[in-house]
């Protein structure tokens, strides 16, 4: 049964495909059967997707393969055959210099002259790339700083309509959609009278917002942590505390974002570059399900 | 310009400017001779095609004017943007003139001067 041997190598235009039958097929099959095991993390270097060549995806075609032994799917990479069970060297290490000479079954692609000393030079730039890759570790469980604070995700309200525009900094601070552009006290009957600290402050304990003006930008045990700045007699801004312990915000109908007006991460509002919310008023935490704003 | 000119005058004009966070952003209605003034100043500017000046994630972040056609003239940082249902298109603002005329129309507080001056934009 024939075999399909796809050139894994572009990245816009289809890669060539040779198609192999008969004894040449089970020749190819024998050179790529399985020799000792990849060690380590050969075997996830070896299908690391990368631009440029990335390997020869084999395929067995027919009902019946040609090789029972052998996977009806697999890549061959850097001498290396992973896939349907495999994580070995090839039989022959140097099958894919093979394949490529002017007497192997690249011969059969249209064009093969033209791009043969090309891709020679792309196999053997990819055994260098694939050698320099570090894969990336990560620790488990990934340490969240707070753990009960809402979900960092922009995308969800930056919709550029009903979502961005109806909901403000005290929305996105206390994660309550309202689409009313909501205000502190306003659903409690006791809306803020002026735009101070003195004023604004009391009106989102009113909406059950618990005040903490200790929280020294720690978060709570429950809910999660906000706060409240203040250009003086002009508005009034809100940050939250995310997961990863850096905050974010979303200034009035604007998208939101995470960085503040010199365009850093803010790792604590009291610190950052506000603009004109020069008066940093408190922390508050917002206890999920207590709160009631409109 | 087919796109700029021919201020309507039975169509109704809104100015506003982006610059609050917790307040809803003021807006306020334009008289026909304002618009009429403000659309000239679009006809007489060059086009621009670089990228747009970076506003402050806080504070004051531009202005606008928009008919009852949903154009939407957006002004800032010596740049004016005209979006229409088909696009946009850039001018240049030298001295900041439009966002400057568009702004002093606003009633008295609307804009907090003590934010954006007017007089003192170029």
């Amino acid at each position: 049964m024939p075999i399909k041997i796809t050139i894994d190598i572009f990245s816009g235009i289809p890669n060539p495909v040779v198609e192999i039958a008969g004894k040449a097929a089970q020749d190819l099959l024998e050179r790529l059967k399985p020799a000792e095991r990849l060690v380590a993390d050969e075997a996830e270097k070896a299908v690391t997707p990368i631009l440029g060549y990335r390997g020869l995806i084999v395929e067995q075609t027919g009902t019946t393969p040609s090789d029972k032994d052998m996977p009806t799917r697999f890549r061959v990479s850097s001498g290396a055959v992973v896939g349907g069970g495999l994580a070995h060297r090839a039989a022959d290490a140097d099958f894919e210099s093979f394949f490529f000479s002017s007497k192997g079954p690249f011969k059969k692609v249209k064009g093969a002259a033209k791009l043969r000393s090309i891709i020679q030079q792309e196999v053997e730039r990819s055994v260098e790339i694939r050698d320099q890759i570090v894969l990336p570790t990560f620790p488990f469980p990934i340490p969240l700083v707070c753990p009960c604070a809402p979900l960092y995700e922009p995308g969800w309200w930056n919709d550029g309509g009903q979502k961005q525009h109806n909901n403000n900094c005290y929305n996105y601070a206390t994660n309550y959609r309202t689409d009313t552009f909501a205000q502190p006290g306003r659903a409690a009957g006791a809306m803020y009278s002026a735009l101070t600290c003195a004023s604004v402050r009391p009106a989102a304990i009113k909406d059950s917002l618990d005040d903490a003006p200790g929280a020294n930008n720690k978060c709570p045990q429950e809910g999660h942590l906000v706060a409240l700045v203040i250009a003086p007699n002009v508005d009034f801004h809100w940050f939250r505390k995310g997961r990863n312990g850096y905050w974010s915000h979303k200034p009035g109908g604007t998208a939101v974002t995470n960085v503040d007006n010199s365009g850093h991460f803010i790792s604590d509002p009291r610190t950052a570059n506000r603009g004109i919310y020069t008066a940093f008023c408190t922390f508050m935490v917002v206890k999920h399900g207590h709160i009631k704003i409109n | 310009m087919g796109t700029s000119r021919s201020t309507d005058r039975a169509a109704k004009y809104i100015g506003g400017a982006s610059i609050f966070s917790g307040r809803p952003d003021p807006t306020w209605a334009i008289s026909v001779d304002d618009a009429e003034r403000l659309t000239s100043v679009w006809d007489s500017m060059e086009p621009y095609g670089g990228a747009l000046p970076p506003a402050p994630v806080l504070g004051y972040r531009g202005c606008f004017l928009r008919d009852s056609s949903e154009r939407e003239w957006f002004a800032y940082g010596g740049v004016v943007t005209l979006k229409t249902a088909t696009g946009s298109t850039s001018r240049k603002d030298n001295n900041r003139k439009f966002e400057a005329l568009l702004l002093s129309s606003a009633p008295e507080g609307a804009v907090p001067r003590q934010i954006v001056d007017p007089k003192n934009l170029s």
